[in-house]
């Protein structure tokens, strides 16, 4: 296991619970520790999530309420930072136009719902090696 | 007849028994809505594209939403809060199988959006949608209907 994923901070921004332990699980399952998994509801609960505590990789919901996950990546790249963490997109969404907004804002990648553990756990690696590089 | 697009009912469940198999392998087959086992748990999510068009409707049998829970979170049923494991399962169904009816009527290209699902006391009469889908997992029911907002 690289040391790499064990030094990974994952954030998980879904409405729904059962969709964040499940990323949850797929998570730790590439040996990201537990301890190094946060979760958040919605966009502003996200927000005040990275600002507590730095984070390398976000999965993030677009359809959620409060905020949803287009308006958070508004609000990161407002402030700056949207390119600060690698953003999966994990989302049923398949509008190409809205796809393309959310990855110009910053999105590196996207799984569509429902997703395969396995592309996560791909997703997870590549992005602590860019992080590392 | 109605202008917007047409949901064929059997594409719609087999993509919703595809769904279900790679999520967490559970097998389905599509029997008549009339022979469908009963179903316990309820949800609903509007889809549509500036004002709501559909109501995707789920309803499910608490047995196979645990077995969907359970295969999800990676945990056993008796380590299950069916109380606020089991309304959350059925939301996120909703949730998903109208991204994939939402994929089926040209998505990519055209701005149709689900909405948050919300849980409803029962499913809606099969009588009035363009669309149903009854699926029998293993003795557990799984109902899918669509209808057109008026």
């Amino acid at each position: 296991m690289s040391a790499d994923i064990q030094n990974t901070n994952v954030l998980i921004v879904d409405d729904s619970m059962i969709v964040r332990k499940a990323i949850r699980k797929a998570v730790v399952s590439t040996g990201v520790p537990d301890h190094s998994i946060r979760e958040a509801a919605n966009g502003q609960e996200a927000i005040e999530a990275l600002d507590e505590q730095g984070v390398d990789v976000v999965f993030l919901d677009i359809n959620m309420p409060v905020m949803n996950g287009e308006e958070f990546m508004e609000e990161l790249a407002k402030q700056g930072r949207a390119n600060d963490q690698y953003i999966v997109i994990v989302s049923t969404e398949v509008n190409a136009q809205r796809l393309l907004r959310i990855a110009t804002l910053g999105a590196r990648a996207r799984l569509q719902k429902p997703f395969e553990p396995e592309r996560l756990s791909a997703l997870i690696q590549e992005a602590a090696k860019e992080r590392a590089a | 007849m109605s202008s917007l697009p047409q949901v064929d009912a059997a594409e719609l469940g087999a993509r919703i028994a595809q769904a279900l198999e790679h999520m967490c392998f559970i097998i389905s087959d599509p029997v008549d809505s009339a022979e469908l086992p009963d179903t316990d748990t309820h949800s609903k999510v509007s889809v549509g594209d500036e004002h709501p068009l559909w109501d995707l409707s789920v309803s499910a049998s608490n047995g196979l939403l645990s077995e969907i829970a359970c295969g999800l979170m990676g945990i056993e049923p008796s380590e299950l809060n069916e109380d606020e494991v089991l309304p959350a399962t059925v939301q996120e169904l909703a949730n998903i199988f109208s991204g994939i009816m939402i994929e089926m009527i040209g998505g990519e290209e055209h701005p149709y959006h689900p909405g948050i699902p919300e849980l409803t006391p029962a499913a809606p009469p099969t009588s009035d949608a363009v669309a149903v889908v009854a699926l029998d997992a293993m003795g557990d029911g799984l109902l899918v209907t669509l209808n057109e907002r008026a």
